[in-house]
């Protein structure tokens, strides 16, 4: 990712060759992305799971049943919800498999080994160690639903008309949920741990991926041989970044795998030095582009009505606001130099974090330096983000649905989003995960007004007139990609119904082309690091400006998004907060 | 004996790995230091609990990564459906 600098800004007239289509790694990461997809595709949309459909349409019927019969969730719409949730194409037998060759390190506490390598006997003694606590919260996830049995039986004998028994039927179904919610925990994944040997996979995902990418570096003018010679090593630096950030602790923190694989390369660079054998395996470009055209397909459209008119007011109308008064601010108040730097830290501060910053550095070819500070300053802000925001919400009282949505609409990553919703209790988690997903669909346009913005007023000469063929020629040809990707995926979707969420939210997409992307992005950051270096990232940092643009936009996004939330649920939709609170 | 050009790249090697060695002892003492120790400080013990207890993974960036996005989605369109 290369800024244009004032010498090289674009004047001349920009052509259009058709050999950029097998030359450039933009298309090649359009090729790449969608042969992904496309075989995605051919492996899942043949094989559901047994019964889908009727499964599908059995769980529709209970639930508009159990809607209709009690004016609160009844235990049986709950199981038919869970029932729902559960059809997944991913758990079948075979995208089991493929999952295997593509999974990344595991968790571990004190021994990095465990990452990659759990015998049998230690499985069994951490098994064996979290058993009792493991029954003992079975035992009272029974208890709890023998209990709202029989509240809810209590309820239902009254017609459901008895407020009082309604009331209490509801609260020990509420209890029910949380106690099978913290079986469902920590303690169910420690009782429940099985050997593993991760090397022998590792070493294929290194195959997988080397071979993905070699294609193109044959027509790309890069030396396929000398690309595969340092490839494993960044492969290598990405693997190790995975298990950092596995760390039991630095991941409670969301301290994850990309940080580590920037710092780790970083340190590299700038204390050994990067061997010159690396050099032409670093494509953070081709990396980053490739995994760019995968996320697109996850941008789903139809995701944005999951919470109705409150959440698309939350995450459509205050993100973009803040986004474009952040950047206004960055470029008029607080003087930042990089036009680039401004839309990077503004779109990673005010829309979710890491992949914002990934696709908007991306679309306004932003340098990696520059990603890096957005991203580093990301994950320490959302870290602080994490703790104090549900502390302060809890602290004072405030409504689960509000803080649930002030949470989505302003921490940046979708992990922080759910461990800070969790501390509000079920309903506040759902909203702010919710928000969060409403607020992640928004990259694909904002990373297409931004390469648009670009090329037509920021990559020229002041006062100059860009024609529309010559934003063409400056377009980042993989924003297309990106944008196509999403668009064709949410048609499917929206094609699919009920049984898209199961094929291709939870099969084609997070079965396997997420899994892929995953390891796209740590390769890149891995190359990011190992060709970044402090002295460039500090003349970037110089006066912390950076760091005052992400607090002035982050305030401004945290009085708006509280503001919006208050107005929507509150105001406008008290229906919804009512429902959600059921 | 070493020429001047040969000790400077020397010394700068030894600087390097020795720049590489300290970065290694600072993720060490971040990691079995200062986080856990962050951990227990009572303004951020009782989140951090919840965080344990739920066991979600904070690391995650987008949606399609934390499994309990699809489970709080499905929950809120049902609901809203009702």
């Amino acid at each position: 990712m290369t800024a244009p600098t004032s010498s090289d800004v674009v004047v001349d007239k920009g052509k259009w060759e058709w050999s950029e289509m097998w030359k450039k790694e933009d298309w090649w990461a359009i090729w790449l992305g969608f042969a992904i997809l496309a075989v995605g595709l051919i492996i899942f949309l043949p094989r559901p799971p047994d019964e889908m459909h009727e499964k599908l349409a059995k769980s529709k019927n209970t639930l508009s049943v159990e809607a209709a019969r009690a004016p609160f969730q009844t235990i049986e719409w709950h199981q038919a919800n869970d029932a729902k949730s559960d059809l997944r194409a991913r758990n079948e037998p075979y995208a089991k498999s493929i999952g295997q060759w593509l999974q990344r390190p595991g968790r571990w506490s004190s021994n990095p080994m465990e990452s990659l390598y759990l015998s049998e006997e230690a499985a069994a003694a951490r098994r064996a160690a979290a058993l009792p606590a493991y029954e003992e919260a079975q035992e009272k996830t029974k208890a709890a639903l023998a209990n709202a049995k029989t509240a809810q039986a209590m309820a239902e004998a009254a017609g459901f008309r008895n407020t009082m028994l309604n009331d209490q039927a509801e609260t020990a179904i509420s209890e029910w949920r949380q106690a099978r919610e913290k079986e469902r925990g920590s303690l169910r994944s420690r009782a429940t741990v099985q050997a593993y040997n991760k090397i022998p996979y590792l070493i294929g995902t290194l195959v997988i991926t080397m071979l993905i990418f070699s294609i193109g570096t044959r027509f790309m003018g890069i030396s396929t041989t000398k690309f595969i010679q340092g490839f494993w090593f960044v492969f290598l630096l990405a693997v190790c970044a995975e298990i950092i950030g596995n760390q039991t602790t630095v991941r409670e923190y969301g301290f994850g795998a990309i940080i580590w694989a920037i710092l780790g390369g970083m340190l590299i660079s700038n204390t050994v030095g990067t061997p010159a054998f690396l050099k032409s395996a670093l494509q953070t470009e081709y990396f980053i582009k490739t995994g760019l055209v995968l996320l697109g397909a996850e941008i789903l459209f139809g995701k944005m009505l999951a919470i109705g008119l409150p959440g698309i007011f939350i995450a459509w109308v205050v993100t973009p606001t803040v986004l474009i008064v952040t950047y206004i601010l960055g470029q008029k108040v607080i003087g930042l130099q990089s036009k680039t730097l401004n839309i990077t830290v503004s779109a990673d501060m005010s829309v979710c974090g890491v992949s914002a910053a990934i696709a908007t550095a991306a679309a306004c070819r932003a340098k990696k330096e520059e990603l890096t500070i957005a991203i580093g300053m990301s994950m320490l802000f959302t870290a602080v983000m994490m703790i104090a925001l549900p502390t302060f919400i809890v602290a004072v009282g405030m409504h689960p649905v509000l803080g649930g949505a002030w949470i989505g609409g302003t921490i940046d990553s979708t992990g922080a989003v759910v461990a800070a919703g969790t501390f509000l209790g079920e309903t506040g988690m759902f909203v702010a995960a919710t928000i969060k997903m409403i607020q992640n669909v928004m990259i694909g346009i904002i990373a297409f007004g931004v390469a648009v913005y670009w090329c037509a007023r920021v990559d020229c000469v002041q006062g100059q007139t860009v024609s529309k063929m010559e934003i063409w020629y400056r377009f980042p040809k993989f924003v297309l990609g990106f944008i196509s990707a999403s668009i064709i995926f949410s048609a499917i979707l929206a094609y699919m119904g009920s049984a898209g969420d199961v094929m291709i939210d939870q099969g084609v997409l997070r079965g396997f082309s997420r899994p892929l992307r995953d390891w796209f992005f740590i390769l890149a950051f891995a190359s990011i690091g190992l060709s970044s270096n402090f002295r460039e990232m500090a003349v970037h940092f110089k006066g912390g400006k950076p760091a005052i643009l992400y607090v002035c936009g982050q305030s401004l996004n945290l009085m708006l998004t509280l503001l919006m939330a208050y107005i929507m649920f509150f105001l406008v939709f008290p229906g919804v907060t009512e429902s959600l609170m059921q | 004996m070493p020429t001047t050009m040969e000790q400077t790249k020397r010394k700068q090697a030894n600087r390097g790995w020795a720049g590489l060695l300290l970065g290694l002892g600072l993720f060490w003492l971040l990691t079995w230091v200062i986080l856990p120790w962050g951990q227990n400080l009572p303004g951020l013990q009782p989140v951090m609990a919840a965080i344990i207890a739920a066991d979600v993974d904070t690391s995650t960036y987008w949606y399609s990564q934390s499994e309990k996005t699809a489970g709080a989605e499905n929950h809120i369109r049902n609901t809203l459906r009702r």
